[in-house]
């Protein structure tokens, strides 16, 4: 055995060339395509798109073998969602009812304000389509997702609101996103909200919209020294339209935050979520309710990065699955050395409401102090028999038993949202997704 | 208005009704003892429509029609009641939003004019007075947190709401104290009507002396051992159900 | 003193079994090919079909990418540095009792604690020890066929017992299923392989004791249970290595098989040599354990493992049968450089299969301590139930410990419950101790044994009091 070939050899001779993922390349293509062209445009965002653009060429487009996307295919991306962009609608569609007294209006990533109630005195808004500088990303490595680079990079119109230090809103900021298309389209949403030092501030944003457009959005807010934000992330689009998006949440020194996600699964849905815990005595809070419906598919990555000492977070997400839908939830605390004092904890509760349904939940710790209090629990069932018996026994039909549950089983998170208009909105909202859910 | 023939029925493969007779008419109150793990309570399952609990043979009647081709909703709507022996805790679901769901539905189907709110918190305050119980439970998840006693009487203010044509009380005595006991059956005395029927499971003569049965009837081994007037009550409690379990096992 | 400074002492422990054995060894250059492969399968005297299927394997693991998916950072490994068999030299024509075997080995597993002589064994545990390659001796083998027990090692099962070997060889672990039991499946050396008949609950424990002594040495058992029907056994597993600058390469596999009604409880102390305080040396441990649970069977892992420089290992459960159990009781320490990547696979396939998952990590020094998990509830499985408690410990500010729980559930009357928690020994848990009289190193003892509880009440008696003690020198810092 004096001349045989070496393992390493026959490993590298025996190797098949390397599984390229057609789709991930296509994507990659079509993004880059798309991006360039853009970004080739001449305007006071260039350089900033530039930058953007030379990130999305470094990342790859996600595959099945990519670990964040293991759950996630972008095979409902394959009809050319990354080519077509989605019109610019010159005819103001019937628009809902606003849950805010200011409201901001983007129909397929365009801010409309005409359509729109400006927000009051202290409160700034800059028109993020090339015509005046803005500061834009919160941090160089802040976006995480190609989408989000894409996004940058073929940025066309935004907005950026600002609330000066001291200015306390006494009611909320309502942006209303509406993504709408009859053909495979896209459009890019962009929204950076900056919250002064000791400012008070809600915003709801709630998008809404159906036909096969993807709305690949990208949400940053940072908040100044000691302020309250209250933010909410409706989103209620249609069965069949995709949403991809990122939220990026950068809390300050001795601030308060509180997030709401609300949501209803559509033919393919991504929220990447990530918290910067990058201030000493912040506190974040973030919460979710997730309902699949139909075969709709729901995937929610929220990361919470402990940077700093003595920072608290907390998370309760509640996640139901009807039907033949999927959900998929993985909610990681990540905890820097250094970052001694943390207190962080995140539930994740899931019910199945039928048999074709699937639920895959990876919460994580990545710990890398001992000075922590850190847990997490994750559960996966299903209604409760004897409880849904009783509900029966007592007159109530079985769909409206089960749903009548499925309320009690997320009271807890809506009684607990702290404006009453959305208090309002997302009571028949949930009723609807649920009864939705119940179908097939 | 209940006829029940026959009936055989298991649980998890189990036979444990094994041929029970029983015939309830309106106005009539029935009371069905027995020593533990007779059936006492499998037939209140069986009866009100809980997974799990199959009838093997034989019929149940309400009304004339069998009753194992009604889902647990529709027995409901139907006018059958089933207080449980044991309460089921719903978090998060308020009992009133509960209480409202629940007789929106039977009204409904009832043909019986619908409820407003106001009406509805109305009636619900007056009847937990009526059990004692503080009209701030109605704000609670159902039975979430109540101690025994006060989910028994949630049972009864349900029933005395939703007002059944065939109440099953299932060991709603068991565990309370002579107070509370007192409070149930004036709830269950409330109902009695010439066109209303109510069983009462019970293990315990004591509920007895406060609603008089009209019938009373040992249940052992998933039958009908022994029925009688509410004399036979007292001589059970005298007696124990030795007497009568072992003549049953006599012959075997 | 500081209590860090204390706690930095605690970890610092020297690794008492790292003494080297001068024995002579049989031992093949480096390299893998598919001669080296005719060699140990000519050199054990393998039928063409193992030989055959031996090669598949090479096949299969030449065309397969290494894994990168685990949190673990290790420099890149070369397959063609090891050597994929070592047997000591005495043992070239098999001894045919222990009394033929070379004393110098006996007093090494005396070393060890392990005495191979049945006089000197602790009544009631059959020894399978495995020395580098190859299976030095089985003892009690007598006693055991009695009760229609096979206990011998997968060698010899070869030739005596081909019809137990061919059908399950593989059956639970196929040859193509990762990249280390693929390499494992083409070249492994020896290991034990078990038989318990139908009905019958084995009458003492069965033990194996592993130990890699060569240099530059690879160490690929295979270790086969199968337990008939309704029958039981209990099996355990204890490793060590001696102390080398390079690192060595461990990966194992192991398949259970427990049939219908059937028992296997298996336990492992695992203690490596884990490498020096700076990551010098140890052992890279990359095991592939699976076991498969017919109807109404129960597989049970329970390991303590102190060891390795890396740690690469998921025993796992498939649930098949209706109303199978799985159960999963793992403690793991790292100190030093250790980096261990390890935790559980339940996958639940058959009607009313419940699995618990009780993982106890502690992590000191520099150490990376993180849980794998996998719970799948496939459609099929009806009224499944998980439990998952997973607890971390740290010890200082220099370690990390991670959990990483992945749930897929899609069957809607599934329960699954998981919960995670992290937490240190304090400061003001150390003084109340000191407080009360108790002096550091024991204090931190009785909370790392209080952490571990409910993993070592799982463990048989022998090892339980094994664990105890090798967590105690593991922090304490004794010397060997």
């Amino acid at each position: 055995m004096t001349d045989a070939v070496t393992s390493t050899a026959d490993r590298a001779a025996a190797r098949p060339t390397p599984v390229v993922e057609p789709l991930a390349q296509k994507l990659a293509a079509q993004a880059h395509s798309l991006a360039e062209q853009t970004a080739a445009s001449s305007d006071a965002l260039s350089a900033w798109r530039q930058a953007a653009l030379a990130q999305l060429a470094r990342l790859p487009f996600p595959s099945k073998k990519t670990e964040q996307w293991k759950y996630t295919s972008l095979m409902a991306l394959d009809a050319g969602h990354l080519v077509t962009q989605a019109p610019d609608h010159a005819n103001a569609p019937a628009l809902p009812e606003p849950l805010a007294p200011w409201r901001l209006v983007l129909i397929n990533g365009r801010f409309h304000a005409d359509l729109s109630q400006l927000p009051p005195q202290g409160v700034s808004l800059t028109r993020l389509d090339g015509s005046a500088e803005a500061p834009l990303s919160i941090a160089e490595d802040a976006l995480r997702t190609p989408f989000a680079w894409l996004n940058s990079a073929a940025l066309q119109d935004g907005l950026l609101l600002t609330v000066a230090d001291g200015v306390a809103l006494d009611a909320p900021i309502e942006v209303l996103l509406l993504g709408s298309a009859d053909v495979a389209s896209h459009c890019h949403t962009r929204l950076r909200l900056q919250l002064g030092a000791g400012s008070r501030a809600t915003l709801i944003e709630r998008y809404i919209g159906q036909g096969p457009v993807l709305t690949n959005a990208v949400t940053e807010i940072t908040t100044g020294e000691n302020s309250d934000l209250v933010h909410y992330r409706l989103q209620a689009e249609a069965a069949d339209t995709l949403h991809i998006g990122s939220l990026i949440l950068a809390p300050g020194r001795d601030s308060r935050a509180a997030s709401f996600q609300l949501m209803q699964g559509n033919a393919l849905r991504r929220n990447d979520v990530r918290v910067l815990m990058t201030h000493s005595g912040a506190s974040a809070s973030l919460n979710g309710i997730f309902v699949g419906r139909g075969s709709t598919h729901t995937d929610n990555q929220i990361c919470i990065e402990h940077r700093v000492p003595h920072a608290v977070s907390d998370q309760l997400f509640k996640g139901m699955a009807g039907d033949k839908a999927r959900l998929v939830f993985n909610g990681r605390i990540h905890i820097f050395a250094g970052a001694k004092g943390t207190n962080a904890e995140l539930s994740n509760k899931n019910l199945l409401l039928s048999p074709g349904a699937e639920v895959d939940t990876k919460p994580e710790l990545e710990i890398y102090n001992d000075d922590v209090k850190c847990s997490h629990g994750t559960t996966c069932g299903q209604l409760d028999a004897q409880a849904l018996f009783y509900l029966r026994s007592r007159g109530i039909a079985e769909p409206a038993a089960k749903r009548m549950l499925a309320f009690g089983f997320v009271n807890e998170l809506l009684s607990a949202l702290p404006d009453e208009a959305v208090v309002e909105w997302a009571r028949p909202w949930l009723e609807r997704a649920l009864t939705e859910a119940e179908h097939a | 208005m209940l006829e029940i023939k026959d009936l055989h029925a298991s649980v998890a493969g189990q036979d444990i009704l094994k041929g029970l007779n029983l015939s309830v008419k309106a106005g009539e109150v029935h009371a069905i003892m027995g020593p533990n793990g007779s059936g006492k309570s499998t037939l209140t399952n069986v009866l009100s429509g809980r997974d799990g609990y199959q009838i093997t043979g034989g019929q149940a009647l309400l009304d004339g029609h069998d009753v194992s081709e009604l889902d647990p909703e529709q027995r409901a709507h139907a006018g059958m009641f089933l207080a449980f022996q044991y309460p089921v805790e719903i978090p998060g679901v308020s009992n009133l939003e509960f209480l409202k769901a629940s007789l929106e539905a039977t009204r409904k189907a009832q043909g019986k004019e619908p409820w407003d709110a106001v009406t509805l918190l109305k009636k619900a305050r007056e009847t937990c007075k009526q059990v004692d119980l503080d009209p701030q439970f109605l704000k609670r998840g159902v039975n979430e947190g109540f101690s025994g006693g006060e989910k028994k009487r949630n049972e009864i203010m349900q029933m005395l709401l939703l007002e059944p044509r065939l109440a099953l009380l299932d060991e709603t005595d068991s565990g309370l104290d002579i107070d509370a006991l007192q409070v149930v059956a004036r709830g269950v005395n409330s109902l009695r009507s010439p066109d209303r029927a109510i069983v009462l499971v019970t293990h315990y003569q004591r509920l007895l002396d406060y609603i008089v049965p009209d019938h009373v009837h040992v249940l052992a081994g998933g039958r009908i051992l022994k029925s009688g007037g509410k004399e036979l009550a007292l001589e059970l409690e005298q007696k124990g159900y030795g007497w009568l379990t072992d003549q049953e096992d006599a012959p075997a | 003193m500081t209590s860090q400074a204390e706690l930095d002492k605690l970890i610092r422990g020297d690794y008492a079994a790292g003494f080297i054995s001068a024995i002579e060894s049989d031992t093949l250059p480096p390299g893998l090919n598919e001669d080296v492969i005719r060699f140990i399968s000519a050199k054990k005297g393998e039928p063409a079909w193992l030989l055959d299927w031996r090669l598949e394997a090479y096949k299969k693991w030449l065309s397969m990418p290494l894994p990168t998916w685990a949190h673990l950072d290790h420099p890149p490994l070369d397959f063609d540095e090891v050597s994929y068999y070592s047997a000591p030299k005495s043992m070239a024509d098999r001894p045919q009792s222990l009394d033929e075997v070379d004393p110098e080995l006996l007093r090494t597993y005396e070393k060890l604690g392990i005495p191979l002589h049945e006089q000197e064994m602790l009544a009631g545990v059959a020894v399978d020890a495995v020395f580098d390659s190859v299976s030095v001796g089985t003892t009690f083998k007598a006693k055991l066929l009695e009760a229609g027990v096979i206990f011998c090692s997968i060698s010899e099962a070869v030739h005596e017992y081909p019809d137990l070997i061919k059908p399950y060889l593989g059956s639970v672990v196929p040859q193509g299923d990762n990249f280390y039991a693929a390499l494992n499946s083409a070249v492994f050396s020896d290991g034990s392989f078990v038989y318990i008949p139908k009905g019958v609950r084995c009458p003492m424990e069965l033990s194996t004791y592993f130990r890699i002594n060569e240099a530059k040495t690879g160490q690929f058992e295979r270790t086969l249970i199968v337990a008939d029907e309704g029958s039981y056994v209990s099996y355990l597993e204890g490793c060590t290595a001696p102390m080398r600058d390079e690192n060595q390469l461990h990966a194992a596999v192991v398949e259970l098989v427990a049939l219908p009604g059937a028992q296997i409880k298996y336990s492992t102390v695992q203690n490596w040599y884990p490498g020096d305080e700076n990551g010098k040396g140890g052992i890279y441990n990359f095991v592939t354990k699976r076991g498969v649970a017919h109807d109404n069977a129960k597989i049970s892992w329970t390991q303590v493992e102190t060891g390795s420089a890396i740690t690469w290992k998921y025993p796992s459960v498939i649930l098949r049968g209706d109303n199978a159990v799985g159960e999963f009781y793992s403690v793991a320490l790292t100190r030093h450089m250790q980096q261990a990547d390890t935790g559980t696979k339940m996958i639940h396939l058959g009607k009313n299969t419940t699995s618990t998952i009780i993982s106890k990590g502690i992590s000191a020094g520099r150490s990376s301590n993180t849980y794998r998990g996998l719970v799948r509830i496939s459609p099929r499985a009806e009224n499944a139930r998980n439990f998952t408690q997973c607890d971390s410990l740290l010890l200082g500010d220099t370690c990390g410990a991670h959990t990483f729980p992945y749930i897929e559930s899609r069957n809607p009357s599934a329960m699954i419950e998981h919960e995670a928690t992290t937490s240190k020994v304090s400061d003001d848990q150390l003084f109340l101790c000191r407080n009360r009289g108790i002096d550091p190193e024991k204090a931190v003892s009785m909370i790392v044994n209080g952490f571990c509880k409910e993993v070592f009440k799982e463990l048989p008696m022998e090892f339980a009091v094994e664990a105890g003690k090798l967590l105690e020198v593991s922090l304490e810092g004794a010397v060997g």
